[in-house]
């Protein structure tokens, strides 16, 4: 008897196979993505990476966001699915089959449906986890080792995880057929459908909500808020997303509706009346279209940008040190000579040559800007501009471009944009400024791109020693020297650490402090910490993206079946055939482009929110931001219309039957 | 001149090998008067449902033609058959064909909306035939809300809008109760009183008993036809059961 109902299980799903083997190929894209998630964090090569704990905890992120998006989206596809069956499983219990042996036949398709999923997800995931390893160490590019792993830890969770996410699944079907009397279940589909009632309020709220979102993401000002607000911002844009598709796009239709000279026209009357049905039945998997894409679009946008900022993250020297003194004269008088003597020492221990090399002095201090004059006091974070005044002198030997200042002139850079008057006051103390101020070129460090920063260029600094009250602790007096070399990144790094350790000792104990960098170690850094987060990005991408696509499937699936009764009774009362396909295209366009164009407008508006975010991180390239965005949303674009397409001629098929 | 007539209409399906074929109409020939009530009777498989797509040319015919009015509509091309067919015919289906996305009185408008008539002149005309069949108060609701007589009538009140000039009706009764039977039967026989040529396709004796005249069409042509003449609908209504006891016997009448 067992096997009967397993019969009936196998003979079920192949007859639903149109609903069927897409669902299991979802979920063996899922169980696999989530097992070479794990596998990566388990793989030994990835484990011995320098830096390895920021990419084990961001793909450890992944597997989180995999496994809670896997339990939605399957539960919301196999509601979906169940839905569809019941009307069989009241055929057979109206013939004489109990519930009894319904929910077996229930049961039968649950354990198959996870089984395959699982299964198959698996034996995917093993065959294409060297793949990803491969794929992940080019994008973070280190070396490859062609050496096959297997782990039994990523085996197992991943079996458990998703065996427990079936079993959840399976539960919840029988939960469902147990609730239906017999001809509920027949009735299932059929059901006399009610008019969709539009409600002003909530449609208000679908568009008041994002406005106000849009709004917060366009005025902030700090990074640092950036992350709560963007919090506050998706969740606000989520819900109005849910209630512009389901109950904003009824309501419009409905006002449409009442406007009758539009509505009795041959082009809009039967248009807008099926759109009005039709949004009321799909509003809700076009909202979850709509914010997929979305999704996928602000990953990918976010961490392309990153990836490719990469490079201006990065100082110019492979090795660089700057050391901060607590008076000008002793920098000015030569301190750094005998640091530079040790420096050199150390280099040739390790076969090292400098080359390239550059030494300047530069005066660091926080002022508050007033217009054209700098003053120091009391203020907000936010109010404090960082000035850096360096010599004319070292400022053209650092970026090759000539300058000449008399004593009482200086020249004012900063990273935006030019500055605009014709003098500069540093605490009372007036300079001109002779000419043009040169383009902003960062100097020494690698984070002074922001906006804060503000760089005063003097024939002198001694002339900052006339300005009362300026100097003293209040500043800082930085000797800083860098230098290239010709070995190999391992060498490089020991030697830079050797020399910065030998240092942080020698000054520490003076009560200096002192910091470094070695472009070749931050360069490595930058790329396992950004590859890291590319990779992970391009895998939910990949997740969203195909979920996407099955809900997009799924609508045209139905959408097919319930069009063609419709389309069949159109044709009987006189409307041309070629009129009704054109109607009924128009709109299913209609239908599944907007959730397209939603997304790249909720785009547009984030875009203020994640520039802030980059910032974070210290990206600070505007121009490649945008343009990672033009192409995220362009690339999206052509994968969703290629979906659009295949799935659209599912739709074709059923209703030109 | 007769307002509809048909001649040697044949129909012939071919199965998609091509090799064996089916007559689902083999010579049909009748006229319809403008005026009349006409029946067509006939088993399941007779051929009446093809007889009927192709009068409503939804379907083309094998061989022959139809003459509406003297026009050919059998070799119309497909988008002047819709067109065709939304000035000339009025259509009353069994399982009504309300479309559920529009509201009652919508969906009495889709054949003027398709017209290109305003929502004045559609206003105008709705009002008093919507009375006259009953159906005035339910205008404003969805098909889910009213009943299968109520769905009925709408489908008919839709059928009429256009003044069509002959309506074909396809098992009018067929998903009605008794009540609700009588009542469409009573309502076909009013408006046929004003008028209107109806053409009924049925199989249900209490149907046909309330036309004029009854075809009988057996194995793809017609077989028989009677008229009411004076007799009352229940003598009618004995007259078509005893023919048609004689057709299923296989004998002659």
């Amino acid at each position: 008897m067992g096997s009967l109902y397993l019969r009936f299980a196998v003979g079920g799903i192949h007859k639903n196979r149109k609903l069927c083997y897409p669902y299991i190929l979802t979920g063996v894209g899922m169980v696999s993505i989530f097992y070479v998630l794990n596998y990566l964090i388990n793989c030994e090569p990835v484990m011995e990476l320098r830096g390895s704990g920021v990419l084990t905890a961001t793909l450890s992120f992944g597997v989180f966001v995999m496994a809670a998006f896997s339990l939605v989206f399957l539960s919301y596809t196999s509601s979906f699915l169940t839905k569809r069956r019941l009307k069989e499983y009241g055929l057979y219990n109206v013939l004489g089959m109990d519930k009894w042996g319904i929910a077996k036949i229930s049961f039968w398709e649950s354990v198959i449906l996870g089984f395959a999923s699982v299964t198959l997800g698996l034996v995917f995931g093993i065959a294409i986890s060297k793949l990803c390893e491969v794929e992940i160490m080019n994008i973070i590019r280190e070396d490859i080792d062609y050496t096959l792993r297997f782990y039994s830890g990523p085996f197992f969770l991943t079996l458990t995880v998703y065996g427990t996410i079936y079993i959840l699944l399976l539960l919840k079907a029988l939960f469902q057929v147990s609730r239906k009397n017999p001809l509920d279940m027949m009735k299932s589909e059929s059901e006399g459908e009610k008019p969709p009632k539009g409600n002003r309020l909530i449609a208000l709220l679908g568009f008041v909500l994002p406005a106000v979102s849009y709004y917060m993401a366009a005025t902030i000002k700090n990074p640092v808020d950036a992350l709560s607000t963007f919090v506050i911002a998706v969740i606000m844009v989520i819900a109005a997303t849910y209630c512009l598709f389901t109950v904003g796009s009824v309501t419009l239709c409905k006002w449409l509706q009442k406007r009758k000279k539009y509505y009795y026209k041959k082009n809009h009357f039967i248009s807008v009346s099926s759109m009005t049905f039709r949004m009321k039945r799909n509003g809700a998997g076009l909202a979850s279209i709509c914010i997929l894409s979305t999704m996928v679009l602000v990953t990918m946008a976010g961490t392309i940008s990153m990836y490719a900022s990469i490079r201006d993250l990065i100082g110019p020297y492979d090795s660089s040190i700057e050391v901060r003194f607590d008076n000008l004269d002793e920098v000015l008088g030569g301190a750094g000579d005998s640091i530079k003597e040790n420096y050199y020492g150390i280099f040739k221990e390790y076969g090292l040559k400098p080359k390239e090399e550059t030494e300047y002095v530069h005066v660091y201090t926080n002022l508050v800007q007033r217009d054209d004059c700098f003053i120091r006091e009391n203020a907000q974070y936010e109010d404090y501009r960082a000035v850096r005044f360096i010599s004319a002198a070292d400022y053209s030997r650092l970026t090759g471009e000539k300058i000449y200042l008399n004593p009482g002139e200086a020249l004012v850079t900063q990273p935006s944009n030019e500055y605009p008057y014709s003098t500069v006051t540093i605490m009372g103390f007036t300079f001109s400024i002779p000419g043009n101020p040169p383009k902003y070129e960062e100097i020494g460090m690698n984070n002074s791109g922001t906006d804060s920063h503000i760089t005063v260029i003097l024939s002198n600094l001694d002339e900052l020693q006339s300005i009362d009250g300026l100097m003293g602790e209040n500043c800082e007096y930085c000797w800083t020297y860098s230098c290239n070399f010709d070995g190999d990144d391992d060498t490089v790094i020991a030697a830079h650490y050797d020399q910065y350790d030998a240092l942080t000792a020698y000054f520490g104990e003076r009560g200096y402090s002192s910091s470094g960098y070695s472009s070749r170690e931050q360069i490595k850094d930058a790329y396992v910490v950004f590859g890291g987060l590319l990779f992970l990005g391009v895998m939910l991408s990949l997740v969203f993206l195909s979920s996407a696509v099955l809900i997009l499937y799924y609508k045209h699936l139905t959408e097919g079946y319930e069009d063609k009764e419709r389309i069949s009774i159109m044709e009987k009362v006189g409307m041309t055939k070629t009129l009704v396909r054109k109607n009924v295209n128009s709109q299913i366009l209609t239908v599944f482009l907007a959730p397209l164009i939603v997304a790249g407008i909720h785009l547009i508006f984030a875009s203020p929110l994640i520039w802030k975010l980059l910032q974070l991180t210290d990206i600070y390239n505007f121009h490649l931001f945008i343009k990672s965005e033009i192409f995220t949303f362009a690339l999206f674009s052509v994968c969703y219309i290629i979906a659009y397409k295949l799935t659209a001629e599912t739709y074709l098929k059923i209703v030109g039957e | 001149m007769s307002l509809l007539t048909v001649t040697h209409l044949k129909k012939t399906y071919t199965s998609r090998f091509g090799d064996s074929k089916v007559e689902a109409l083999k010579d049909v020939n009748f006229t319809v008067e403008t005026g009349e009530f006409v029946a067509i009777m006939g088993e399941s498989g007779s051929g009446k449902t093809t007889l009927l797509n192709i009068l409503a040319s939804l379907d083309k015919p094998t061989g022959g033609n139809v003459v509406l009015d003297g026009v050919d509509f059998s070799t119309l091309p497909e988008n002047k058959a819709a067109d065709y067919r939304r000035e000339n015919l009025g259509f009353v289906f069994q399982e009504f064909n309300l479309l559920d996305t529009f509201s009652v009185e919508d969906n009495i408008y889709l054949p003027l909306v398709l017209g290109g008539k305003s929502y004045e002149e559609m206003s105008l005309k709705i009002n008093p035939l919507a009375k006259a069949l009953g159906i005035g108060a339910i205008l404003k609701k969805y098909p889910y809300e009213i009943s299968g007589g109520q769905k009925q009538r709408v489908a008919v009140c839709r059928a009429l809008i256009t003044d069509p000039k002959i309506i074909l009706a396809d098992e009018p009764t067929g998903a009605l109760d008794s009540r609700n039977t009588d009542e469409l039967l009573e309502l076909f026989t009013i408006i046929n009183r004003t008028g209107q040529t109806i053409l009924m396709v049925t199989h249900s004796v209490k149907a046909a008993s309330s036309a004029g005249r009854v075809l009988f069409i057996k194995d793809g042509t017609v077989y028989h036809e009677i008229y009411r003449g004076d007799s009352s609908n229940q003598q009618f209504y004995t007259k078509i059961s005893n023919t048609l006891t004689v057709l299923q016997s296989g004998g002659e009448v």
